[in-house]
């Protein structure tokens, strides 16, 4: 090999491979019959004992029952010419709403009626699938039942869900190619402000899942004083995020036991932002706008993709199904491949790799934390990590972590200044420092004084560790390991993205 | 061969990564100590240690935090920062410490909006820059120019 | 029959209930008119009311309505109730009869063409009269200029009793109109309104004629209160004029 070969390959200048550009679509040899049947077809959901426990923390069902409104007022506006509105008396009137919302929710069908007299075949995807969000958040927000029991009745939802011919695909899907139409992008560029209340409300739509799962139904409330302090105060009115919030990126336990239930909800998401896109376009007729909806409800139907399988499919085309490293339960974003995505406002990540030392997540025993704060939902390696990531990063914080006991998983929530209230009594943690390789070994919590002294007694290495309170554990502080490494990448979605550097992983 | 393979050593250091994350205000890529500068600005409070780019940037965005706070500013020594602190809603910095914000592009904020402990030091940053046009600036009145409405930010 | 005795309890038991929506009209709550849309596809709803017939205000007539539906398929919903009735003067019942009844929304609301459904319904008496009655309703729902809606509901009714003088079949329409209230501040009322005819039950008679308003009130995810006022406008001669009727009613989602 070359010398020049030698360097170049070590730190090639790659050319930016161009976003994909689809032409526009044309209708599918056969789209399903029930597109055209003329009924309602209204459908209930599963009769449950659950149904309606997200009333248990009022706030957040009120916050929930008010994104009905959004999509439903824009696309009335947007078919009875209103356009113009948008970004002044539409917005000030969703806003309206989101800051006063309702008790109890809304028939979106009704506040619409315009939409629904031409797109109610949509409408029936769109209920379909809002129903699924609605009934999955209510069995994680039920008391009494076990976390293997409701886990066991959102496989069953998903079953109940997938019988209708309306269900959207739970498969991975493309978003580069399904963002990559003429009429693509044009709703965000031009009505930024409703926009971002969409992309606001899809924030809270994806990050509450990793707040319920697996949590105490007793330690869901206090996180919501946090999330939708954030969600109201800044979320609704963010206008820079570069695509719309993911499942996966805000509740990443959730996607990774849920894998099918978080696609589809991504899929739907990107069906809205297609939607928009379709009927913000001044220069396509009416027919032509029901035909280009029809193709992207289409897209991402489970019938479309019928006997498919994730992980396989060619690159950005519909049916890619592939998806990074591990999370199965999200798509191939703009310029990522398998082993990176780039998160807006994080930059380029590996979702393998511990967020805040880079070290690959364990495969086994307890799966380290999660950190949750400014908007973002990391996942990390160990306590250490957790709580160093979130001293470094303004305002209050989420960490939810495994203890020794699977049953029983750690969720603490910290002020301003970085102090942290436990949902466990009596938690201790250990930390001896040393390589940080081994972190998910040497900094862990347990739920009580014994389970540390069982622990520490099998671990040679381990022997004279001293046990923490949670009070002498928070004022430690590491800072950022050395083995952390940022993606130096530009930013995929900015125009015209410069050469990226196709970098070296190892040293 | 050997020289070759310091070059390519030398090269991949040039190019490999740096563990940085970004300024909470500009955010841009926060600048890591060097053997012969340091350069990261240091926000204390409670249990928090936040990293900004420069002094600059602390100052805009201190609004965010209502609590009391110390400032750990690199100075020209290394390893000993200038301290400020805000207490009460009131900044304090240590007797001498002089202060330089000259910067119009914030990609140069770190080199140019600082913290000395002394005027010589300044005086010496200065010259040693080559900058033109610099002044030195008391806390005052690094906090007048700062937070005056519009500045030249990004 | 474990679900009926569910139902029951559920009536104490609201929050085990499930979404009742106050957009979906239903006959008689509180207002005689339907809209063209079934009950959602496998859901079941309770439907409880109390009625005051003034007629003469010193003899009004009470009655009380119970009725399960259930979304049997898609667009079609069946319902039984029970419809007894009181008069001020005995305090005794005095009519009770079994309702049944057949809902199919043929289609939504497409474009400009209104949304079409039709009902069959058979009132048979189980003790204060003989015979059976049977109707069967066409009806049309249109968005009217936004928001609000009317609902054109054609009666034909056949009954199997009545002396000879009396008709054997009726025909008979309502305007019924729909509106909800507060938009876009609140999402949880909707105003009605109707003006209904029907022919006397007398042969040669002419029409009976009536108004109607009332109120839809969701008052949980999973219930709605209504109350509704109507009064005769015309009646025939030989039938009791009612200057009141006043409904309340409650319905809920399972």
């Amino acid at each position: 090999m070359s010398l020049l070969a030698l360097i170049l390959g070590v730190s090639t200048f790659a050319q930016e491979s161009p976003r994909v550009q689809s032409p526009m679509p044309e209708l599918p040899v056969s789209l399903p019959g029930w597109l055209s049947n003329r009924g309602a077809d209204a459908l209930f959901y599963k009769a449950a004992p659950y149904n309606w426990a997200i009333n248990r923390i009022p706030a957040f069902a009120k916050d929930m029952y008010a994104t009905s409104v959004g999509h439903a007022m824009a696309y009335e506006a947007l078919v009875t010419g209103k356009s113009q509105e948008l970004e002044s008396k539409t917005f000030v009137t969703i806003d309206r709403v989101l800051k006063n919302p309702p008790s109890n929710p809304i028939d979106e069908a009704e506040i619409s009626p315009r939409f629904v007299q031409k797109y109610g075949y949509l409408e029936k995807v769109f209920d379909w699938a809002h129903t699924l969000h609605f009934q999955t958040i209510d069995v994680l927000m039920h008391p009494g039942w076990s976390d293997t029991q409701k886990e066991a009745e959102i496989d069953r939802l998903w079953a109940f869900y997938s019988s209708e011919p309306y269900a959207i695909s739970g498969l991975p899907t493309n978003m580069e190619y399904l963002d990559s139409f003429p009429y693509s992008g044009a709703f965000r560029k031009n009505y930024p402000k409703v926009n971002g209340l969409f992309w606001g409300y899809h924030w809270l739509q994806t990050v509450n899942y990793d707040m319920l799962f697996r949590v105490p139904t007793a330690d869901q409330k206090p996180q919501y004083a946090l999330i939708g302090q954030r969600y109201h105060e800044t979320e609704l009115y963010r206008t820079d995020r570069d695509f719309m919030p993911m499942t996966a990126e805000m509740s990443p336990r959730f996607a990774r036991r849920f894998p099918e239930v978080t696609n589809a909800f991504d899929n739907l998401h990107m069906l809205h932002d297609n939607v928009n896109d379709i009927l913000a376009q001044p220069n396509l007729s009416d027919s032509a706008k029901q035909s280009q909806v029809k193709i992207a409800i289409y897209r991402v139907l489970a019938s479309t993709h019928r006997g498919e399988k994730p992980g396989e499919g060619e690159p950005k085309t519909l049916h890619d199904h592939r998806f990074p490293y591990g999370m199965p339960g999200m798509g191939m974003m703009v310029g990522s491949d398998e082993s990176s995505m780039y998160m807006s406002g994080m930059g380029w990540m590996d979702m393998s790799e511990c967020a805040h030392c880079s070290i690959p997540l364990p495969d086994e025993g307890p799966w380290g934390a999660t950190v949750s704060a400014e908007g973002w939902t990391m996942t990390v390696r160990c306590m250490m990590c957790a709580r160093d990531m979130a001293a470094e990063t303004p305002g209050r914080a989420i960490i939810r972590a495994a203890t020794e006991d699977e049953n029983r998983l750690l969720v603490m929530i910290s002020d301003e200044e970085g102090n942290w209230t436990s949902n466990i009594k009596g938690i201790v943690f250990l930390e001896e420092f040393g390589e940080h390789p081994n972190c998910s070994l040497w900094s862990r919590v347990f739920t009580s004084r014994s389970a540390f002294d069982i622990f520490v007694a099998k671990v040679p290495e381990l022997k004279g560790a001293k046990a923490l309170s949670l009070d002498q554990w928070s004022k430690l502080n590491y800072g950022t390991p050395d083995t952390y490494r940022k993606l130096n990448r530009p930013n995929p979605y900015h125009k015209d993205p410069p050469i990226r550097l196709r970098e070296r992983r190892d040293e | 061969m050997k020289r070759i393979l310091i070059a390519i050593l030398v090269l991949l250091s040039a190019l490999a990564f740096s563990h940085e994350g970004d300024c909470p205000y500009c955010k841009l890529p926060l600048v890591q100590n060097t053997k012969d500068q340091d350069n990261e600005v240091v926000v204390k409070f409670g249990n928090k240690r936040i990293e900004y780019r420069c002094v600059y940037c602390v100052f805009k965005d201190q609004k965010r935090y209502k609590t009391d706070l110390i400032v750990y500013a690199p100075s020209e020594k290394i390893g000993e920062p200038v301290v400020l602190k805000r207490t009460a809603g009131k900044w304090t910095a240590p007797d001498g410490a002089v202060f330089l914000n000259t910067f119009k592009k914030h990609a140069d904020c770190a080199e140019l909006s600082r913290a000395f402990s002394s005027r010589a030091a300044f005086d010496k940053y200065v010259t040693d820059k080559k900058l033109i046009d610099a002044k030195a600036l008391s806390l005052l009145e690094f906090m007048d120019l700062v937070l005056k409405p519009v500045g030249t930010d990004k | 029959m474990n679900k009926a005795i569910a139902t029951t309890i559920g009536i104490v038991c609201i929050s085990i209930a499930i979404g009742s929506d106050h957009n979906n009209l239903e006959k008689d709550r509180p207002l005689r008119f339907d809209d063209a849309y079934s009950t959602a596809y496998r859901s079941f709803e309770f439907q409880a009311g109390f009625g005051v017939d003034t007629f003469d205000r010193s003899k009004p007539v009470y009655n009380l309505q119970f009725e399960i539906q259930y979304g049997f398929a898609k667009n079609r919903d069946i319902s039984i109730g029970l419809d007894p009735y009181f008069t001020s003067e005995s305090g005794k019942l005095v009519g009770n009869a079994i309702d049944l009844s057949y809902f199919e929304g043929v289609s939504r609301e497409i474009g400009n063409n209104p949304a079409f459904g039709y009902r069959i319904d058979a009132g048979i008496p189980i003790s204060g009269g003989d015979g059976a009655e049977f109707r069967v309703r066409g009806i049309l729902t249109k968005t009217l200029v936004h928001y609000d809606k009317i609902h054109l509901n054609i009666d034909y009714l056949q009954t199997t009793s009545g002396s000879s003088g009396d008709r054997k079949s009726r025909m008979g329409a309502i305007i019924g109109y729909s509106n909800p209230i507060g938009y876009p501040t609140r999402f949880d009322r909707t105003l009605l309104a109707e003006f209904g005819i029907e022919q006397g039950m007398t042969t040669g008679s002419g029409y009976n004629s009536w108004i109607g308003i009332g109120l839809r009130n969701q008052v949980s995810s999973t219930t709605v209160f209504d109350f509704g006022v109507q009064a005769d406008t015309s009646r025939t001669s030989g039938e009791p004029s009612s200057p009141l009727r006043i409904s309340v009613g409650y319905s809920m989602n399972f």
